[in-house]
């Protein structure tokens, strides 16, 4: 799984990569790598199922911890 | 690139992304499900075990083969109705539906549900727990239709079905149409849902059982069962169950009998509309009802010989019929009353119109239904005499 | 990057769809039930306030993007610092159409499909369509929202023989605070998600146009939100408080003589069509806004990357349902306010204090 993730992120990497040489982005293929690394770390991170925060359980957590803060007991 | 050149490209682009979104609704291929794999449910009864834990769930289940093919029930010494009965038991009704897969070689499917018919001493404890299944699960319809049965419930949905080939379609037919008696209320899922949501009114399920017809067990709607909260508390028969639809607004049709002041016989009006108009007021603690309800009917038949088509007979049967239309509903109030059960859904006018009354008296609404005074008017109106004048013999 | 045009028309029905996108089947506000439609439409009016002084800060600066403005006002490091959180509100923005979306559809329609095989076709169509642009994007929307339009209005007749209009009754039986706090919280979720828009306004053909366009779609969205609820509250009465769908499960009601029943698809349609624009939009103002904040040319190559950045938060953005209903309570109107009012209000406070600043200096 892991590695059909990466290759389909190589794939499409390579894709994009060709345009943007030919043209000389250089700028906009630092930014792309550096997206596509982190959407591909993530990804793995959902195919290997690790146990990951809910981001709204952060949220709601924070929400209850600040008004626990400022208006204690309501 | 020219206008014609550029507008080709867009089109071609927005016709891909159609295509794209096309692959979005195929992704579903994982709930595929055939008819043949799937047992068709059309109605449910829930009863409660000889042991007296948990539920017994029974269904009537279409044999889609046997539906169209004429003469079932042949003698053949085979079972070929066109529906299988079949029944389950679990500790709450989702899990005796899933036990029902011991039985069945096919998933039971209950989109198609009909009717559910609840046994009376599963209902006097209590709907919720059962019918929490049919409301959270995504299959049945919300439409469904409840009964309540004080026999097994197996019984009804076995019951031959008359003019249809499965029973539970013909209750539930039997039901829309209730319009032609008026003496029955049929009650939706939906509705029952609702009415415990707001606790603003209470409810009446029809009652339904099995009679004796040429040897063959067949079933017959008999009045209703009053449902307190979501408890089974007393009963209405078909007229007090009149009374009832007759505040509700709800009588389209049906018949009135009365007998001819002054004549020795009786005469038949057929209603042709009603319509009711509720007025609930609070002063301090005192609940006033004021009903009014408005008939319009003709005469149907009378089994007198009098010409009853005078004006002034007709004014003498518009105040007979008055008063027949108000013991119906007097009766319905009383009984009512008596179960201190807010059918008439008095409480929902109040919350509707005064909520701040209603919030002050909800706590103790049911002393207050019981006390309230509540003054019936009833506006029958007779303007159609049928084909002829008066009787042929005079 | 090459300017793409979209019409001030064009714009009012991109502001539609953003806004009935995800509220159309779970709407939140629930604690009013039998008042949402009046409090949709107290909501609407104050979501023009809030537009409207959002809309200052785009007539201070005309033709610049908010991370433009950001940077103008801010200078370049706090202006990208106040970008990237703009950045992560939108993500979560699209990821919350994403994740309802596949919520109902698994709740009520794919029950046994997984999760991935539901989000990944839908996450490669989306991404096909921001590489495309805002005009398709906007062109792709026209038919759309007008179908939505048309569906909801249609529905009114649909539902004709099983409404009970005394279900509506009484209005306003809250106490005030409640209707407030409801009013507050739906003029900023879906109404204040509207700030995306600011993105968006520089491609605008004719500026002048800009605001009328955004009241326009602001109004009709409101309007047809508010509709949708009546008709919810007016067939199912109190029994909507229950669903966690109610303006998807009260088509489940209609029956129009045995032979119109059950017409959910109606509602997946309009949900699967409005979700479809919400989230292509917001990753189209996603690439677009990195784009922007790392000076770059082009922004197709990043949609792919960031789409999978949204098909991971929107996985990774509740556990169940319950905990997201919780969200939307209590935890949602803060998080929207920051966002939709103070932040805006902010730059253009800070910008005021600066451009005085600014005069003296030329001067």
């Amino acid at each position: 799984m892991i590695i059909l993730l990466v290759l389909i992120f190589l794939g499409l990497f390579l894709y994009e990569a060709r345009g943007l040489v030919a043209g000389e982005y250089w700028r906009e293929l630092a930014v792309f790598t550096l997206l596509m690394l982190l959407g591909l770390f993530l990804s793995i991170l959902l195919a290997s199922e690790v146990d990951l925060p809910y981001v709204e359980s952060i949220w709601l957590d924070l929400y209850t911890g600040l008004r626990e803060g400022l208006v204690p007991g309501a | 690139m020219t206008g014609e050149g550029c507008r080709k490209r867009r089109l071609t682009k927005s016709l891909w992304l159609l295509l794209l979104l096309i692959v979005v609704f195929i992704s579903g291929c994982w709930d595929r499900r055939e008819l043949e794999n799937l047992a068709v449910v059309m109605g449910i009864g829930i009863n409660r075990p000889p042991e007296g834990e948990g539920y017994e769930v029974s269904y009537q289940i279409v044999r889609a083969a046997q539906l169209h093919s004429p003469g079932g029930g042949g003698g053949s010494g085979q079972d070929l109705r066109p529906f299988w009965i079949l029944r389950s038991r679990g500790p709450t009704v989702f899990e005796a539906i899933r036990n029902a897969t011991f039985q069945s070689s096919r998933k039971l499917f209950l989109s198609h549900c009909q009717v559910i018919v609840v046994n009376e001493a599963v209902a006097r404890e209590g709907l919720t727990s059962i019918l929490d299944f049919f409301t959270r699960d995504h299959e049945p319809r919300l439409t469904l239709w409840l009964l309540l049965t004080p026999e097994d419930p197996v019984q009804i949905l076995d019951a031959a079905a008359g003019l249809e080939r499965v029973s539970s379609q013909a209750i539930s037919d039997l039901l829309q149409f209730y319009q032609s008696t008026s003496k029955i209320r049929p009650v939706q899922l939906a509705e029952f849902v609702r009415l415990s949501m707001a606790r603003t009114a209470d409810n009446t399920f029809p009652i339904i059982k099995t009679t004796e017809n040429a040897g063959k067990k067949e079933f017959i709607l008999d009045g209703s069962g009053v449902i307190k909260g979501d408890k089974l508390v007393g009963y209405l028969d078909p007229r007090e169950t009149r009374g009832l639809l007759w505040v509700l607004g709800k009588v389209k049709s049906g018949l009135v009998t009365v007998e001819v002041p002054g004549e020795k016989g009786k005469a038949t009006f057929e209603i042709f509309n009603s319509s009711a108009a509720v007025k609930v007021q609070a002063n301090a603690d005192q609940v006033h009802v004021k009903i009014e309800v408005r008939v319009r009917s003709g005469l149907g038949t009378q089994t007198t010989t009098a010409d009853l088509s005078t004006p002034d007979q007709f004014k003498k049967l518009e105040k007979k019929q008055e008063e027949t239309i108000k013991g119906e509903i007097e009766a319905a109030l009383a009984k009512a009353r008596e179960y201190k059960a807010d059918i008439f859904g008095f409480g929902r006018h109040l919350y509707s119109y005064d909520h701040r009354a209603w919030r002050r008296l909800v706590a103790d609404w049911e002393r207050h239904f019981v006390v309230a005074t509540v003054e019936i008017k009833v506006k029958a109106v007779l303007d159609k005499l049928g084909l002829i004048t008066r009787p042929a013999l005079k | 990057m090459t300017k793409e045009q979209i019409s001030p028309r064009q714009l009012t029905f991109l502001v539609m769809s953003f806004t009935i996108g995800s509220w159309i089947v779970l709407p939140s506000g629930l604690e009013a039930w039998q008042n949402l439609w009046l409090i949709i439409l107290l909501a609407m009016g104050m979501s023009l306030v809030f537009a409207y002084l959002c809309l200052f800060l785009f007539r201070r600066y005309p033709g610049k993007t908010l991370f433009e403005i950001h940077e103008i006002v801010y200078g370049p490091v706090i202006g990208r610092l106040f970008s990237l959180l703009f950045m992560w509100f939108f993500l979560q923005i699209g990821a919350n159409a994403l994740a309802v979306f596949v919520t109902l559809l698994k709740t009520r329609v794919f029950t046994a499909t997984p999760d991935l095989a539901l989000v990944i076709p839908w996450v490669i169509t989306v991404v096909y369509g921001c590489r495309r642009g805002l005009e398709v994007i906007a062109r792709c929307n026209e038919p759309l929202i007008l179908a939505t339009a048309g569906l909801i209005l249609l529905s009114v007749f649909l539902v004709l023989n099983i409404m009970e209009l005394e279900n509506l009754y009484p209005f306003f039986n809250l106490p005030l605070p409640t209707v407030l706090w409801n009013t507050l919280g739906i003029s900023l979720f879906p109404f204040g998600q509207n700030v995306a828009i600011l993105m968006l306004l520089p491609q605008v053909n004719r500026p002048q146009k800009v605001r009328t366009a955004i009241f326009w779609g602001i109004l009709a969205a409101g309007g047809l939100l508010s509709l949708l609820q009546f008709l919810a509250v007016s067939v199912f009465g109190k029994t909507g408080e229950l669903f966690v769908f109610p303006t998807y499960e009260f088509y489940r009601m209609i029956n129009i003589g045995q032979v119109f029943t059950r017409l959910e698809l109606i509602p997946l349609l309009n949900f699967l069509t409005m979700g479809f624009i919400k989230i292509m939009l917001c990753l189209y103002i996603l690439a677009v806004g990195t784009a922007q904040i790392f000076n770059l040319r082009v922004y197709q190559p990043l949609a792919f990357p960031l789409g999978v950045m949204i098909l991971f938060v929107a996985q990774q953005l509740y556990p169940s349902i319950s905990l997201h209903l919780e969200y939307i309570k209590l935890a949602q109107p803060f998080f929207g306010l920051f966002f939709s009012l103070f932040l805006p209000l902010l730059t253009l406070g800070v910008s005021f204090l600066r451009g005085s600043a600014q005069r003296e200096m030329k001067s």
